[in-house]
C-alpha cells in the first residue's frame, strides 16, 4: 500500500516479540502494530521512528519505498 | 519492558475494540430511533419527539468529535485515539459529509411541496449522522484484521 514495504513482522519474530509487546516497547498501540504491519497504515515518522527504536534497527532497514532498487 | 506498559495496550485494545463495537450499536440505535421517530415527528405538536432526536443527534456528533474517549486517563486515551484512529475518523467525517450532500442534493430535486425545510435536514442529518457512525465502526474492527 502506497509503495511502502516493512519488515516489521520478520524483525518481530526474530526477536521473539509478539504485536502487543512491540506496541508496549514503541509506546503504540496494538491496532497501529498491527495495521502498521500489514501494510494498511502508513505511519508518520514519529511512530516508525518509535518503531525502529523499540526494534533496535535502523528505520531505513525497517521501512523501504517500494521502487526502491 | 513494563508490565505496566503491556497493561495499559492491552487496555487501549480492549477499549478501543468495545468503543468500534458500541460505535457500530450506536449507528443502528440512532437509526432505528431516527426512523421510528418519523411518525411523531411529522405531526404539528411533534416538537418533544424532534428535541429528543436533537439532543441524541448531539450527542453522536461528539461522540464522532471527539472520539468517545473523554474518560479515562490520557495515556489510555493517547493510545486510544492513535494515528489509525484519527485517520479512520477522518474517513468516516468525509464519507458521512458526502453522504449528507448526496442526501441533500436530493431533497434539492424533489419537488418543493413534498418535503419541508424541517424533514429535509431531519433527513440529511439523520442519514450523514449514521453513515459517519457506521463506517467508523467497520473501519475500526477492521483495523484489527490480520492479512
Amino acid at each position: 500500500v502506497n509503495g511502502l514495504r516493512n519488515r516489521i513482522r520478520e524483525l518481530r519474530a526474530a526477536q521473539n516479540l509478539t504485536q502487543a509487546d512491540l506496541a508496549a516497547l514503541a509506546h503504540v498501540s496494538r491496532k497501529t502494530v498491527n495495521t502498521v504491519e500489514n501494510g494498511v497504515f502508513v505511519p508518520s515518522t514519529i511512530v516508525a521512528l518509535q518503531l525502529a527504536r523499540a526494534l533496535k534497527a535502523p528505520v531505513e532497514t525497517i521501512f523501504e519505498l517500494e521502487d526502491h532498487p | 519492558m513494563t508490565n505496566m506498559e503491556n497493561d495499559i495496550v492491552e487496555r487501549a485494545d480492549f477499549c478501543a475494540r468495545r468503543r468500534a463495537l458500541l460505535v457500530g450499536l450506536n449507528a443502528f440505535t440512532f437509526g432505528g430511533v431516527s426512523i421510528l421517530n418519523w411518525p411523531r415527528f411529522t405531526t404539528p405538536d411533534g416538537i418533544v419527539a424532534l428535541t429528543a432526536w436533537y439532543i441524541l443527534a448531539t450527542v453522536v456528533f461528539l461522540l464522532v468529535v471527539t472520539g468517545g474517549a473523554l474518560l479515562g486517563d490520557r495515556r489510555l486515551r493517547a493510545l486510544m485515539n492513535d494515528e489509525v484512529s484519527k485517520a479512520n475518523r477522518h474517513v468516516a467525517v468525509f464519507v458521512g459529509f458526502c453522504v449528507t450532500l448526496a442526501v441533500a442534493a436530493i431533497a434539492v430535486a424533489l419537488p418543493q411541496a413534498s418535503l419541508s425545510a424541517r424533514t429535509a435536514g431531519y433527513c440529511v442529518v439523520s442519514t450523514g449522522l449514521f453513515v459517519t457512525l457506521l463506517t467508523w465502526a467497520w473501519l475500526e474492527l477492521r483495523s484489527w484484521r490480520q492479512v
